[in-house]
C-alpha cells in the first residue's frame, strides 16, 4: 500500500491506471492479431489453409498475453508517474519528492506534500495525456498491416490434400481390356489365369465408378497386390526353397531351383519393360534351368568322385560311403518336404491354393518327394540293389537326380512364367495409369533376385535383361509392309529402320520412364501429374492402335 | 599573527567587533523558536516565514542597492548556508556598499578590511597587546582585529601578501582565530565577503585554489544598466548613507540555515549534482566530453556538498520545499566558477568558464534524462 496521502495524486494515478488498462487491452488486442495473422500466413503459405474460425481462440489467448504483458510494461507505478507529471508541468520534482519521501516525518516533508498536493490539484482536473501512447503506435499498424496479409494471403495449394477429379478414359478402358486379354491369351495356369483376370476386370469396374485420382490410384495399387498374392500362392518354389534351405544338406538344391526360376525370368526381363504379345517369350527357357541344375548337379557329386591330384577324372566313392553320405541328404530332404507349411502342396490336400484346385498336388513338390523317396531307396540298398561296383552305383544315384531335373524343369519354368507376368501386369498397369513402380512396393517375395552359391551362382556370360532385345521379342511395327517408292516394291518396315534406332514403344517407354520419375519427385502438382498420364495413356492407346493396324 | 599550529585554549568572543553595527531583534523567523515539543502548525509557521523573512530582507537591500538581483539573492544564499562569497567587479559598483546595507538588514556586526600589499595578519586577526591595569601591573590583552564580526567585507583581497590571505583560511573556514596558542570562536552567524578586482592586476597575489574552494560561491557584480545608473546618482544626490533598516538578526539566520538543512533532496537531484561536478573532471574515464575539451581540472568535492546545499536554501527562498533541477543548474556557474579551470582549447575558442559551465550543465541534462 502507498505512503502517499495525497488525494489529487492518487486521483491522477487513477486515471493513469485506467489509461494503461484500456491501452493495454488494445495494443494487447492488436498485437495478439497481428501475431495470428502472422501464423496465419505462416500456414497458409507453407501448409494448408485451416478455416478461419480455428483463429479465434488462437487470437484470443495471445491478446490476452500480449495485454498482461503490456500492462507490466505501462502500469502507472508512483515514481514513472511522479517523473511525468514534474516533467509534463513543469512541477520542479515536486512530485517525485513527495514520492521519494512519502514515509518521512518532519515539518518540511509535511509541507511539502501540502504544496505538492496543492500543486497537483490543477493537475488533476486535465485530461491525461495519451501522447506518450504514440510511440506504441507501430503495434497497431502491424497489426492492421498483418490483418490485411493475413486475410488475403492465397493459401498454398497442398499436393498432399488436393485430389484431382479422374473420369476413366476410353484410352484407358481400352488399354486395360487389353491387358486383360494378353493375360487371357498368356500362357499362365488356368486357374491363374482366371483368377487375375477376375482381378484386372474388378479393377475396370473400379475405375468406372472412381471419381478422383486417389481412388484410382488405389484401386490400381489395390489390384497390383491381389495379383501378387494371387502369383505367390500358385508358384510354391519360394515356399520349398524357404524350408529346405534351413537344412544344411539341401542349402544348394533350393538355391539351384529359386536361380532357375529367376534365371528363366531374366532371360525374358527385356521384353517385360516393351508393349509386346504376351506368349512369344523364350522357349528354349527351360535348357537355362536345366542347366542350372545341371550345374548344381556336377558341383554336388564331386563329393562323391573325388579326384586324385593330376588326374582328370575323378574315382567313385566305395558303394558303402556313397551311400553314408546320400543318406543324410534323403532324409533332409524326406523331413523337409513333411513340414507343415508343404502340406498344401502335396497331392489329394484340400489345404491346396484356390488357384490351382488340382489334386495332383504341386508338380515341383511330386517331383521333390519323388527323389526323396528314390535317394532313401539308393541310400539304403547300397549292397543290396544288385550293383556291380561303385561306378554303377553311382550312375544309379546321378540317374535320380537327373530324373528330378527333367522332370522338375517343366514346373520351375511355369512358376518362372507366372513371375514374368506378373511383371509384366505390374508395368503395363504403370504405363496404363501412370503410377511409378516404385509405389506398387516390391514383388521381391515371389520373384527375388539370383541368389549368390559356392558354385559361382549367376553366370557372368549370360544376359541378364534391364535393356536391349531378346530374340524373339516383337517390334511394333516392324512387320508393317511398306512401300518402297524407289523401286516400287514392298517391304518389312524393318528394313527401312536403322538398327541403332530405336523403335516407336522403345522411345514410348524411355520417354515415359522419364516423365514418370520427374512426377514421383513432385516437380508438378497433382493436377498437372494427372494430366501428363492422361496424355501417355492416349499416346499408348495411339501406339496400340498403331502397331495392331 | 595567529598561530595555528600551537596548543589552543578556546575561548568564545561573543561581543560585537568594535566597530560592528548595532544588532536589532525584530526579526520575524525569530518568534517561532525551534522548541522539541511538537507544535506542527507552529513549526510550518516558521517554515513559510522563511521566504517571508528573505523578501523582507530583499525589500530592505532595495533601498540602498540599485538592481543586482542575482548578487543579491546569491549573497543571502551563502549567508542561509552558511558559506563565504568571493565578489568580483570593477570598483564602484556596489560590492561596499551591499555588504554594509546587508549587515544593517540582517541586524549583524560588520566589519570592513582593505587588504593592502603591507596588510600584516595580526591586522586582519587581532594581537595581543600589554596593557596597564587599573593596579599599575602590565598585562597582555587580547585585541581584537577586524575579523571579528558577523559580516566581515574583505575588500580587494587578492591584493594582500599570500601570508595574510593564508590567515583568512581558519577563520573562513573553521570560524575561528588562534592567536599565541589561544583560540577564539567567532559568534555565529559568521560570513565573509571578498571582493577582487578583475582589473589592475600588477602588484597582486591571485588565491590559492585552496583559499578559493572556501567560498562558497564567486559572484560576478557587473556594471549596472544606464537606468540603474541612473537611479545610483539619484539616490546618492540624497545621502550617502546606507538607509535599509534591520529586519531579521543573527540568531533568526542561524534558524533558517537549520531549517534549510531539512529540505528534502531527491536521489535523482542529488546524482545529478554529483554527476555535474563529477563531469567538470576531464582526468576521469566517464567524464563528459566537454571536460575533455575545455577543462584543465575539476571542481573539487566541496563543489557538490556546496551545490547541494545552497540548493536547499535556494528552494526555501523561492518558496518550495524540495531542490529542483532547476535550482542545481541556476546554482551552478557561482559554485562551480572559481573551482574550475578552464584550458588552452577554451580559452582559444573565447570561451570564459561561465560558458564551459553552460555546457556542462547542457550535457549533465541530457546524461541525466
Amino acid at each position: 500500500m502507498s505512503d502517499i496521502t495525497s488525494e489529487n495524486f492518487r486521483k491522477i494515478k487513477k486515471k493513469y491506471l485506467t489509461v494503461a488498462i484500456v491501452a493495454a487491452c488494445i495494443l494487447g488486442a492488436c498485437l495478439g492479431v497481428a501475431l495470428t495473422c502472422t501464423l496465419a500466413v505462416i500456414i497458409k503459405t507453407t501448409v494448408v489453409n485451416f478455416h478461419w474460425a480455428i483463429y479465434i481462440p488462437i487470437a484470443l489467448v495471445l491478446s490476452a498475453g500480449a495485454g498482461y504483458l503490456f500492462f507490466l510494461i505501462l502500469r502507472p507505478d508512483d515514481k514513472r508517474i511522479a517523473k511525468k507529471l514534474d516533467r509534463d508541468f513543469s512541477l520542479n520534482q515536486k512530485v517525485q519528492t513527495m514520492v521519494e519521501f512519502a514515509g518521512a516525518e518532519g515539518d518540511m516533508h509535511a509541507l511539502q506534500r501540502e504544496q505538492t498536493n496543492e500543486a497537483l490539484g490543477e493537475v488533476a482536473k486535465k485530461r491525461v495525456d495519451l501522447k506518450w501512447l504514440l510511440k506504441f503506435i507501430f503495434v497497431p499498424v502491424i497489426a492492421l498491416a498483418m490483418l490485411f496479409a493475413g486475410i488475403f494471403t492465397p493459401a498454398k495449394k497442398s499436393t498432399g490434400d488436393y485430389d484431382p477429379a479422374y473420369n476413366m478414359s476410353a484410352a484407358h478402358a481400352t488399354a486395360l481390356k487389353n491387358l486383360i486379354a494378353e493375360v487371357e491369351a498368356s500362357s499362365l495356369e488356368t486357374g491363374l489365369n482366371l483368377f487375375i483376370r477376375l482381378e484386372l476386370n474388378e479393377l475396370l469396374d473400379m475405375l468406372e465408378e472412381a471419381e478422383y485420382q486417389s481412388a484410382m490410384k488405389g484401386a490400381v495399387i489395390t489390384a497390383v497386390h491381389n495379383i501378387d498374392s494371387l502369383v505367390g500362392d500358385a508358384n510354391s518354389y519360394m515356399h520349398i526353397y524357404g524350408i529346405l534351405v534351413a537344412s544344411e544338406q539341401l542349402g544348394g538344391i533350393s538355391t539351384a531351383i529359386v536361380n532357375g526360376v529367376v534365371d528363366y525370368k531374366a532371360v525374358n526381363r527385356a521384353s517385360l519393360t516393351s508393349m509386346k504379345v504376351v506368349g512369344n517369350f523364350e522357349d528354349t527357357a527351360d535348357d537355362r534351368i536345366r542347366e542350372v541344375l545341371e550345374s548344381w548337379k556336377d558341383y554336388y557329386f564331386t563329393a562323391y568322385e573325388p579326384k586324385a591330384e593330376g588326374e582328370e577324372t575323378g574315382t567313385p566313392l566305395p558303394k558303402g560311403e556313397a551311400a553314408e553320405k546320400l543318406l543324410p541328404f534323403a532324409e533332409a530332404l524326406t523331413d523337409a518336404l513333411s513340414d507343415d507349411q508343404l502340406q498344401k502342396y502335396a497331392p489329394n490336400t484340400e489345404q491346396q491354393p484356390t488357384v490351382r484346385e488340382t489334386e495332383e498336388g504341386d508338380v515341383l513338390y511330386v517331383r521333390l518327394t519323388e527323389l526323396a523317396e528314390r535317394l532313401t531307396t539308393l541310400a539304403l540298398s547300397s549292397e543290396t540293389g544288385g550293383y556291380d561296383n561303385d561306378l554303377s552305383y553311382l550312375n544309379a544315384i546321378k540317374g535320380a537326380f537327373t530324373s528330378f531335373i527333367e522332370n522338375s524343369t517343366v514346373a520351375l519354368s511355369t512358376q518362372s512364367y507366372n513371375c514374368m507376368m506378373d511383371d509384366y501386369i505390374r508395368n503395363t498397369l504403370s504405363r496404363i495409369f501412370g503410377i511409378n513402380r516404385a509405389e506398387f512396393g516390391s514383388n521381391a517375395h515371389i520373384a527375388p533376385q539370383p541368389i549368390e552359391t559356392e558354385q559361382g551362382g549367376k553366370d557372368p556370360n549370360k544376359e541378364e535383361g534391364g535393356g536391349g532385345w531378346s530374340p524373339g521379342d516383337h517390334k511394333f511395327g516392324s512387320s508393317d509392309e511398306i512401300l518402297d517408292e524407289e523401286n516400287n516394291e514392298s517391304k518389312k518396315y524393318s528394313e527401312f529402320l536403322d538398327p541403332s534406332d530405336p523403335d516407336k514403344g522403345t522411345l514410348y517407354d524411355k520417354y515415359f520412364d522419364r516423365a514418370m520419375e520427374y512426377v514421383a519427385d513432385g516437380a508438378c502438382p497433382e493436377h498437372v501429374a494427372a494430366y501428363i498420364r492422361q496424355y501417355f495413356a492416349y499416346l499408348r492407346g495411339d501406339l496400340e492402335t498403331d502397331g495392331n493396324s | 599573527m595567529a598561530d595555528t599550529n600551537s596548543t589552543e585554549n578556546v575561548t568564545v568572543i561573543d561581543g560585537a567587533a568594535p566597530d560592528a553595527e548595532a544588532t536589532v531583534e525584530t526579526a520575524e523567523v525569530k518568534t517561532a523558536p525551534a522548541a522539541g515539543g511538537a507544535d506542527v502548525s507552529r513549526n510550518t509557521e516558521r517554515v513559510k516565514a522563511f521566504a517571508r523573512s528573505i523578501a523582507k530582507v530583499k525589500a530592505e537591500l532595495a533601498k540602498d542597492v540599485v538592481g543586482q538581483k542575482d548578487i543579491i539573492d546569491n549573497v543571502l544564499i551563502a549567508i542561509v548556508a552558511g558559506g563565504n562569497v568571493l565578489l568580483e567587479g570593477v570598483p564602484g559598483v556596489g560590492k561596499t556598499r551591499l555588504v554594509r546595507s546587508l549587515g544593517k538588514t540582517l541586524g549583524l556586526p560588520f566589519s570592513r578590511i582593505q587588504f593592502t600589499p603591507d596588510l600584516m595578519p595580526s591586522d586582519v586577526t587581532g594581537t595581543n597587546v600589554i596593557e596597564k591595569g587599573a593596579d599599575g601591573k602590565m598585562n597582555t590583552v587580547f585585541q581584537r582585529g577586524p575579523i571579528f564580526a558577523n559580516l566581515v567585507l574583505a575588500d580587494e583581497i587578492n591584493r594582500a601578501t599570500p601570508k595574510t590571505q593564508s590567515s583568512m583560511l581558519e577563520v573562513m573556514q573553521e570560524h575561528k582565530v588562534t592567536v599565541a596558542k589561544q583560540t577564539y570562536v567567532l559568534q555565529e552567524p559568521f560570513f565573509v565577503l571578498a571582493t577582487e578586482n578583475p582589473i589592475e592586476q600588477d602588484g597582486t597575489y591571485p588565491l590559492p585554489e585552496a583559499q578559493m574552494d572556501r567560498f562558497i560561491f564567486k559572484l560576478i557584480v557587473k556594471f549596472p544598466s544606464v537606468d540603474e545608473l541612473a537611479d545610483i546618482v539619484n539616490m546618492t544626490q540624497v545621502t550617502l548613507d546606507e538607509t535599509a533598516e534591520a529586519v531579521i538578526d543573527g540568531p533568526t539566520v542561524m534558524e533558517m540555515r537549520a531549517l534549510a538543512k531539512d529540505v528534502p533532496v531527491i536521489d535523482d537531484v542529488l546524482k545529478y549534482a554529483v554527476n555535474l561536478v563529477s563531469n567538470s573532471h576531464p582526468e576521469l574515464e566517464k567524464t563528459s566530453d566537454t571536460a575533455k575539451k575545455y577543462i584543465k581540472y575539476g571542481a573539487s568535492p566541496r563543489a557538490a556538498q556546496a551545490l547541494i546545499t545552497a540548493a536547499k536554501v535556494r528552494a526555501l527562498m523561492n518558496g518550495n520545499y524540495n531542490v529542483s533541477y532547476e535550482d542545481i543548474d541556476e546554482l551552478a556557474r557561482p559554485v562551480l566558477r572559481h573551482r574550475i579551470k578552464v584550458n588552452y582549447t577554451a580559452v582559444n575558442e573565447k570561451l570564459g568558464v561561465d560558458d564551459v559551465i553552460g555546457l556542462l550543465i547542457q550535457e549533465n541534462k541530457k546524461l541525466s534524462k
